[in-house]
């Protein structure tokens, strides 16, 4: 059986129950949906030999059985969380050939296909997804007589591996590792990046240990022996103890003054060690977690950054270091500090005089208890204004961006209001937030008052007993205003601790991620390609719903002039992506010089590419530099001559500063056509073995393209050349064309064959063409 | 010159007009169409065109023009697509769905509510966090459902009228309409992620 899903105990049972041969089965498929489209289990199994599609329920037991000689066609409906596999069935078998020639047979089979009842196979969640299609795909290369075996490449999407531990994924359509993720607990992981800088975090714990020391010593040398022992006059108890005035000079109301000076000057030096190493460290690691970031974005391949909108990984770069870096510098050590300030505390009030302790903590449980039942509401409030705060300023920047199209329409005072009800909701929601913010706080802050004030006269009482004296009391308070200073900070650290392991979880995520285009350990290194392409029954999605190639077949020769024509959205530019293997194929290979492209190092494949597509992109600098761009070294005798081919020269000698004009957003902004003759130019100065022009004309007149394609034509004499173009006229230098419609080759040949074969090239042209004449006619 | 208005078929023979030709998609109505279950199970559509002529569609495709804010107006028909001509064409339009009468309502909801299968969670029994991955078990309108989602933040969504979308990581989708409706204990497990 091939490997796509395994029968379980009770399947295979419900199976034999039903008189099915489960050995011959050549492939079983499991679905998570039922035919009422409620969650529950549905099993299809394909059996070749007796031309057989068996459907299994396995919650009611219903089970069907078609033949595959009636059931022709299968397909896929996509829809939002479910998919619909439908065929469609007939009462006779496919039509045999008979006296029929073959284009009448193959019209007569293609309308057995489309036609019939269209029936319902099975659904399933997104879940199943990709084995879904895999199933059909099966069931169609059956279909035509296919073989297919175990190793066969489209299995290989359900064999991915955890890139770090290599182990094959236990559920491979939800590909987390859990033997990774447990083992490398984040915030663990995390430490790596501070472990060069041992000394510094070791001086930045012991810089917060000491001054905390500090802050808890200085109450009591201030009050207890200050006041008690210097200030107070001499005094003894019962028993005949001095208790009070033991000090009681003036030489030592110096010396106390000088130790309280030194103190103050200690714990400033300390500050300064502590932030300087503090900074030392912060600014390092950030540094380091961004270069890291930045290096694997880099890395990634071209389908997470399709994913990934630019402005949330410009934030993971930028952001989420700055917010695990400060979590280490000023979390942890403070937190470690807190901890152990909050025990230090403890211990001494409870020492000077557990009673009145007691009576600190009476409030402690009403305040634990606003905080339990307050902050959710507060959560959510805020959560509320982080949200529309954002969606003011998306709505800022969609204005800003498209402030062109805004003044087109004369909707700036539309535009006005629209950010007037932004900023409306937001203003409600802060509002909102402020006022019960400003509520529960000023609460917590009285109750915590009105256990200071009962202090002030239960401890008040005590001084004047004597069971107390005015330096132990006044220790007393100033220990008592300290310890809600960690409360406040344990409160926000669980926000704190959940922001960064958010942010830490996101930054892992892209340094993990294993770009899904990499060499194969075997790849090998090309100097050189002749250029010869061979595609073969490729089928490739961007995703799995949307089938953008379906099964692809054709060879260019080495030296061809190969035009690709089609409707936008046919798939051409995803032939010049596959051939340059921005993306792997999901089935079917592609190869070049008779290599398998997986099997070429990706650098040595793309350095002898060179792809001139629609989107430009012109980086910062001089037109030198961007002409230069894959090739540095070039001369400048060769950048102006490939910009001569690329027909940019005159232009950019025209320009006040000739090659050295700087480009880029914010500079210079070169028209459409003179931007595409640039990035012409870059191609051409790779003196690539292939070049591929992907609509790498449009923006031009008609002329500046002829010129252009002329260049080109001597420059790239001999070699192969793919050429990607709706308007026809781009086409003509072609020795070979290739319509693609609907991700498939429609047909192909000489411009003339294709007029004769009256399909897609010659819609194209009879359309072009009544353009030409309505404009000759004046209409 | 403004009584010269040409035809297309003025610059073009017949023969190629013909290759340019587009459905006319109609406003469908009780007078001009007429749905019924088809042998597979699915919808079949017989209408008048807007040629007058009488059509017959083996299986239409149901879409709504608005499924989030406005499930049952402007619900287009289509042909399905198909190998050979990948982008069905519009057949036409319902305004609104009530045009029809209500055996018909129920056909096209069963298919409507097939393909915008969004399951309503009713119950949240658990919800495990892992590593920045929540387990989730839950009891939906279609029946009981284990589900693994992943940064919570941007697959968590929140209309303005409160309703919750929720996107795991295959990329279903689970919504709760009333979020205040939900019982204490399952409220509280989403709580954190609002």
């Amino acid at each position: 059986m091939l490997p796509l899903d395994k029968l379980t105990d009770r399947a295979r049972e419900g199976f034999l129950a039903h008189g099915c041969d489960v050995e011959s089965f050549d492939a079983v498929l499991s679905l998570d949906m039922t035919l009422d489209g409620a969650f529950g289990q549905t099993w299809l199994a394909l059996d070749r030999i007796r031309k057989r599609l068996y459907r299994l329920c396995e919650d009611d037991g219903s089970f069907d059985d078609f033949s595959l000689a009636l059931l022709v066609t299968p397909y896929v409906d996509n829809f939002t969380s479910s998919n619909r596999l439908l065929a469609h069935a007939h009462q006779d078998p496919m039509p045999e050939q008979g006296t029929l020639d073959e284009k009448e047979y193959e019209n007569l089979l293609e309308d057995y296909r489309r036609l019939g009842n269209t029936v319902v196979i099975g659904y399933c969640t997104n879940a199943c997804k990709r084995k879904l299609f895999a199933f059909v795909h099966l069931w169609n290369r059956y279909a035509e007589g296919g073989e297919v075996t175990e190793d066969d490449p489209i299995f290989e999407q359900f064999n991915a591996k955890c890139p770090k531990c290599g182990t094959v994924y236990a559920d491979q359509q939800r590909r987390i590792c859990e033997h990774c993720v447990k083992k490398s607990a984040t915030m663990i992981r995390l430490l790596a990046y501070f472990k060069d800088f041992k000394l510094q975090f070791g001086t930045v714990m012991f810089c917060l240990l000491a001054s905390a020391g500090i802050s808890l010593l200085t109450p009591i040398i201030s009050n207890q022996l200050f006041y008690d022992q210097v200030i107070a006059p001499p005094k003894w108890n019962e028993a005949g103890e001095q208790i009070q005035g033991r000090l009681h000079s003036v030489e030592w109301v110096y010396i106390m003054v000088a130790i309280l000076l030194g103190m103050a000057l200690l714990s400033l030096v300390i500050g300064i060690i502590q932030n300087r190493a503090n900074a030392y460290m912060s600014t390092r690691v950030t540094k380091n977690m961004k270069n890291d970031l930045f290096r694997a974005l880099q890395h990634l391949s071209l389908s997470y950054f399709n994913q990934n909108s630019t402005g949330r990984l410009i934030n993971r770069v930028n952001y989420d270091a700055v917010k695990i870096r400060s979590f280490y510098i000023d979390g942890v050590p403070h937190f470690i500090v807190n901890m152990l300030n909050f025990i230090g505390l403890t211990i001494f009030l409870f020492s000077i005089n557990w009673k009145l302790t007691l009576i600190v903590y009476i409030p402690v449980p009403i305040v634990v208890c606003i905080f339990k039942f307050m902050l959710p509401k507060l959560w959510r409030m805020y959560s509320k204004q982080w949200r529309r705060s954002s969606s003011l300023n998306s709505m800022l920047g969609d204005s800003l961006n498209g402030i062109r199209v805004v003044k087109a329409f004369a909707k700036e005072a539309e535009e006005t209001n629209r950010f007037y009800q932004y900023s409306e909701k937001l203003y409600q929601a802060n509002l909102q937030t402020n006022l019960v913010h400003l509520t529960i706080f000023p609460v917590i802050s009285l109750l915590i008052g009105i256990s200071s004030q009962a202090i002030w006269g239960f401890g008040g009482i005590q001084v004047m007993g004597e069971t107390m004296t005015y330096g132990q009391f006044a220790t007393y308070l100033g220990y008592v205003g300290m310890i809600f200073g960690p409360l406040n900070f344990f409160t926000n650290f669980t926000n704190m601790l959940t922001d960064t392991i958010n942010s830490a979880v996101r930054m892992f995520e892209t340094l993990d991620m294993i770009p899904e285009i990499t060499d194969a350990p075997n790849a090998v290194e090309l100097d050189s390609i002749k250029g010869e392409i061979v595609f073969d029954r490729v089928g490739f999605h961007y995703t799995p719903n949307r089938p953008i190639l379906k099964d692809v077949s054709f060879t260019i020769h080495a030296g061809d002039h190969v035009g690709l024509v089609g409707h936008t959205g046919s798939g051409k530019s995803t032939i010049a992506n596959l051939i340059t293997r921005m993306y792997d194929v999901i089935s079917g290979s592609i190869s070049i010089d008779g290599h398998n492209v997986k099997d070429i190092k990706v650098d040595s494949l793309r350095r002898n590419i060179s792809i001139v597509s629609q989107e430009i992109y012109l980086f910062h600098g001089t037109i030198a530099d961007n002409i230069r761009y894959a090739r540095p070294d070039a001369s400048m005798e060769e950048v102006i001559a490939a910009a001569r081919a690329a027909n940019a020269h005159d232009f950019i000698l025209r320009l006040p500063e000739g090659y050295e004009t700087m480009i880029g957003i914010g500079r210079r902004s070169l028209s459409g056509g003179e931007r595409q003759r640039i990035s012409i130019a870059r191609a051409l100065l790779m003196k690539p073995s292939l070049l591929i022009l992907d609509e790498a004309t449009a923006a031009m007149d008609t002329e500046t393209e002829r010129l252009i394609s002329d260049a080109i034509e001597r420059l790239i004499e001999g070699r192969t050349t793919i050429t990607i173009a709706h308007r026809l006229s781009t086409l003509k230098d072609c020795n070979y064309l290739m319509a693609i419609e609907n991700g498939e080759i429609a047909e192909s040949g000489t411009a003339e064959e294709l007029m004769e074969k009256k399909g897609v090239y010659y819609k194209l042209y009879t359309l072009q063409n009544e353009q030409m004449k309505k404009v000759m006619a004046g209409l | 010159m403004a009584e010269t208005k040409l035809k297309k078929t003025d610059v073009l023979s017949d023969e190629d007009a013909a290759l340019f030709e587009k459905r006319e998609s109609i406003m469908l109505t009780p007078e001009n169409a007429t749905f019924s279950r088809s042998e597979g199970g699915l919808i079949s559509l017989d209408i008048i065109n807007a040629k007058g002529e009488e059509e017959h569609f083996e299986r239409v495709v149901v879409l709504r023009s608005f499924p989030i804010t406005d499930p049952d107006d402007y619900i287009a028909i289509r042909e399905p697509e198909t190998r050979k001509s990948q982008r069905g064409q519009e057949i036409g339009l319902i305004r609104n769905i009530h045009d029809f009468d209500e055996s018909t309502v129920a056909l096209l909801r069963e298919e409507l509510d097939r393909r915008y299968f969004t399951p309503e969670l009713y119950k949240i029994y658990s919800v495990k966090e892992k590593f920045g991955y929540s387990y989730w078990e839950a009891d939906t309108s279609a029946g009981k459902v284990t589900f693994v989602l992943n940064n919570p933040s941007s697959n968590i969504r929140i209309l303005e009228d409160d309703r919750i979308f929720i996107f795991d990581i295959d990329g279903n989708c689970f919504q709760i309409t009333d979020p205040a409706k939900l019982d204490r204990n399952s409220y509280r497990k989403i709580e954190i992620y609002l």
